[in-house]
């Protein structure tokens, strides 16, 4: 176990024994990193920090539920991801206001705000650029491929922690992220030769 | 379309996850197969876009929103009221915990309890028996025998603790005869006597005084010749620690007075 788990462990241990001091210690630790993962699903920042707040509430409640065989990080994580896919269920039944739109206003906004400052260089501009399309592409993928994806290249999870974060076995995490890397690549050279 | 069987090794390959000897194989088939090439070489461009991606920052305002939010409801617990818990959680374990070690030390916790209550009970604290020596409770229980004894005793060994208290380790060693050994020796066996007087009477005041002559009475009849010196300056810092000087007048006056009395 490394040294994370382990400090992690006896956080967990404290908070269950009614120490709220220890799980603040640890909610700081990670709520960086969830409000991010939140935000790399769902790509609205007021979704995001409405899904990493509902993410610890959620944690603190069912913490006595928690196995301590697996990591704290990761058994966060999997509330994060699917308090996210709902929230993508949710988007996905109201077609006027979908993810797709969001991230079109983001980038509107962005374009507006780059020509307003005029300044910004030609490779600051091709970095957002692609930034746009990989998240445009990201935004295509199913939940799972895209969580898969999420976790391996923004949040370094292993594919035995993708695997126990998404609730399947390793084999299938795998398959997630190999047809989302597939995908990916399709999205990518469509969004190319459009432009 | 029948996916080539080397296929789900690409992934793990372009993530550097494969094991040396897949590597192998997988690098031994690639210049075979072009399906595998292709799609290597789009995995390989997925992979480092992604790894060159760089998300931008949330706005300032909503993050600090979403900390703050995060901070109030799991704030920290005050002070007194962690350590409170602490205490209770370390109090909880010792009484319910089952584990061998814990039982021991719950066992070992309610005998020192029933020790320390039975001794409060049973036997008055020292600290008053020194009180009741002041108050001169303690001498009047004594025989008129016993308190003569004693006060020659007193007298004696008040002699010999002056003495020490007001010489000096660097006079001659021959001036320094009141550490004689046989003095010492005589004096030590009336003490046993005057002991056995004591404890027979309970009187613990006396008791400790005795104790603690006798400590100095055993440094004086055990001393070595060559270190004298040394053994003097003991002494004369185990008298002036333990006060012995006034405590024996006081013992010494209070006895006269019980003698008066009786008589």
């Amino acid at each position: 176990m490394s040294r994370t788990a382990e400090s992690d462990l006896k956080l967990v241990q404290s908070a269950k024994a009614g120490n709220k001091t220890a799980f603040g210690t640890l909610v700081k630790k990670y709520q960086q990193k969830v409000f991010y993962l939140a935000f790399d699903l769902v790509h609205d920042y007021d979704d995001a920090k409405d899904i990493a707040q509902e993410a610890f509430i959620k944690s603190f409640e069912k913490l006595q539920q928690f196995e301590e065989r697996a990591q704290f990080s990761t058994w966060l994580y999997r509330i994060a991801v699917n308090l996210a896919m709902d929230q993508y269920r949710r988007r996905k039944r109201r077609p006027h206001e979908s993810l797709d739109d969001n991230i079109h206003e983001i980038e509107r906004q962005k374009n507006v705000e780059q020509m307003a400052e005029g300044q910004r260089s030609d490779m600051e501009l091709q970095n957002s650029a692609q930034r746009q399309q990989i998240d445009k592409a990201l935004m295509n993928l199913s939940p799972n491929q895209r969580a898969a994806t999420v976790l391996k290249y923004f949040h370094q999870q292993s594919s035995k922690e993708i695997a126990h974060v998404l609730g399947c076995s390793e084999s299938t995490a795998r398959i997630h992220l190999f047809r989302a890397m597939k995908n990916l690549r399709k999205h990518l050279k469509g969004i190319q030769e459009s432009l | 379309m029948k996916s080539c069987p080397f296929e789900n090794l690409l992934l793990p390959y372009v993530q550097r996850e494969l094991s040396k000897s897949d590597r192998f194989r997988l690098l031994s088939h690639l210049p075979t197969c072009q399906d595998c090439n292709q799609t290597l070489a789009d995995l390989q461009t997925v992979d480092s876009s992604l790894r060159r991606h760089q998300r931008e920052k949330a706005p300032h305002d909503l993050y600090v929103s979403y900390v703050e939010g995060l901070e109030t409801r799991f704030r920290p617990e005050p002070f007194l009221k962690i350590r409170w818990r602490q205490l209770t959680e370390l109090a909880g374990k010792l009484f319910l915990s089952s584990s061998p070690s814990f039982r021991l030390a719950r066992a070992f916790a309610i005998l020192l309890v029933g020790v320390l209550l039975g001794r409060q009970l049973f036997y008055p604290s020292t600290t008053s028996k020194i009180n009741a020596f002041d108050s001169q409770q303690t001498a009047t229980t004594l025989t008129k025998d016993d308190i003569q004894f004693i006060a020659d005793y007193v007298v004696q060994s008040e002699l010999l603790l002056l003495t020490i208290a007001n010489s000096s380790a660097d006079e001659p060693t021959d001036d320094l005869i009141y550490l004689n050994k046989d003095i010492a020796q005589t004096l030590l066996y009336k003490t046993a006597k005057v002991q056995r007087k004591a404890i027979a009477l309970e009187d613990d005041v006396i008791i400790i005084f005795l104790n603690r002559l006798e400590l100095v009475l055993l440094e004086i009849s055990n001393r070595d010749d060559e270190e004298i010196r040394t053994t003097f300056r003991d002494i004369k810092n185990m008298i002036k620690e333990s006060d012995m000087v006034q405590k024996s007048r006081r013992l010494q006056h209070r006895l006269e007075t019980t003698l008066a009395e009786s008589a």
